[in-house]
């Protein structure tokens, strides 16, 4: 399993990273994302990493990157299931996720970004 | 090490071991401790005995200075047994002290007696044997100090369990009401409490309550941002509170940057944002 299902719900995009991401891997998912997003309009980004039991400054970086790059192409990002353990240690490790938005579950993410989403484009 | 005196000390103990024991217990009978009758007789002479036969064992050697020697394990582990025991009987440390010490003056008489033809090895060996039985008085005295460490150290526990609660006031509201000193050890258990609360409650609104901290300095305010930083990666929102008029002018003109914290005055105005936040209406019953 070296690629990550991206699904797609209404106008936002989900995927779910279960394992830890290497170089490859993590170059790999980007593009597809931003490739699903150039394809489908998408205007919501989940990812949800509570499957994931270790988050180390690269991974940290890989999420960041890739929100800032669904932003600049008008993607809102909601990084959903962060474990108290893994935030403490983002936060030790000093690491700015800018432009993202968090959530402590995908149900929650999902509400987030509908907000969002009500707030800057108005229902449609 | 097997000079004379060494050698002097550890035959007369062996030999003269049933004596010594006599002698000391009847000693002990005039003392304090045993007026007080903290402890029956017959434990205090099983006590010295004891001590008295695991003391002539480790001495057999001719070893009266190393008492971290391998030959001196008896020793140590009965001293704690016994610094532990007296202590929960209530002696305090310096009697159980005094009560080891007090084997020097019986050792002494018959040192005395056995050699007083020989000035010079009798002195040395006084001499030997008042440095050992020092140690040995000292190993009650740290066991008695270790146990002590030891409750503090319990109690510190407890203390920052107790002093660290996260409540879920409201179906996703937490509050955490901070009361004394926030150290780094209380902010690391703070931060751990609430994270862990947020996952079990889902929980999207933290409040964090300090009317209770006395000062909030640099420090104390970085420590709060961090924990109110690592709720927000998993999707709280966190508002501080009970900041008062002290506070805020100490938070201005140390020039603590809150970065863009969410600050309300009291816990009341925190609780009315949180409820605005989640669309909540509170309004009276009609009629």
């Amino acid at each position: 399993m070296d690629k990550v299902p991206i699904l797609k719900m209404g106008d936002t995009l989900i995927l779910a990273i279960q394992v830890e991401l290497h170089d490859k891997m993590a170059i790999r998912l980007q593009e597809d994302i931003l490739k699903e997003i150039h394809d489908t309009g998408a205007r919501g980004l989940v990812i949800d990493v509570s499957a994931l039991e270790v988050v180390d400054s690269f991974m940290g970086r890989v999420l960041s990157d890739t929100a800032s790059m669904a932003g600049i192409m008008g993607v809102e990002t909601a990084l959903v299931g962060i474990r108290p353990e893994i935030a403490i240690t983002l936060q030790e490790m000093g690491l700015e996720l800018k432009g993202v938005h968090f959530a402590l579950n995908l149900e929650k993410g999902m509400e987030l970004l509908q907000n969002i989403g009500e707030i800057f484009y108005g229902e449609d | 090490m097997a000079g004379k005196g060494a050698l002097n000390i550890s035959e007369l103990l062996t030999k003269k071991e049933k004596e010594i024991l006599d002698e000391w217990v009847k000693a002990q009978a005039d003392n304090l401790a045993s007026r007080r009758g903290l402890i029956p007789e017959k434990q205090q002479r099983e006590d010295s005995a004891r001590l008295l036969g695991v003391l002539v064992k480790a001495v057999a050697g001719g070893n009266l200075e190393d008492i971290t020697a391998p030959e001196y394990d008896g020793v140590n582990r009965f001293l704690a047994s016994l610094a532990a025991s007296r202590a929960n009987q209530g002696f305090s440390p310096s009697e159980t002290a005094t009560y080891i010490f007090s084997l020097k003056n019986i050792v002494f008489k018959f040192l005395q007696e056995e050699y007083s033809d020989r000035p010079e090895a009798l002195l040395k060996a006084a001499i030997d044997f008042s440095a050992l039985v020092d140690k040995l008085g000292l190993i009650t005295f740290e066991t008695y100090v270790k146990g002590r460490e030891e409750v503090i150290r319990e109690q510190q526990k407890s203390m920052l369990e107790l002093s660290t609660p996260v409540i879920q006031i409201w179906d996703e509201i937490l509050v955490s009401p901070l009361i004394g000193t926030i150290d780094s050890a209380r902010a690391r258990q703070i931060m751990e409490n609430l994270l862990e609360s947020i996952v079990a409650t889902k929980s999207s609104i933290v409040i964090m309550d300090i009317t209770g901290v006395p000062a909030v300095d640099t420090e104390v305010a970085n420590r709060l941002l961090r924990t109110m930083q690592a709720a927000k990666l998993m999707g709280a929102e966190c508002i501080l509170t009970g900041i008062g008029p002290q506070i805020s002018q100490t938070i201005v003109h140390l020039g603590v940057d809150l970065g863009g914290v969410i600050t309300r005055a009291s816990l009341r105005d925190g609780l009315t944002l949180a409820f605005k936040r989640l669309k909540l209406n509170v309004a009276r019953a009609e009629g």
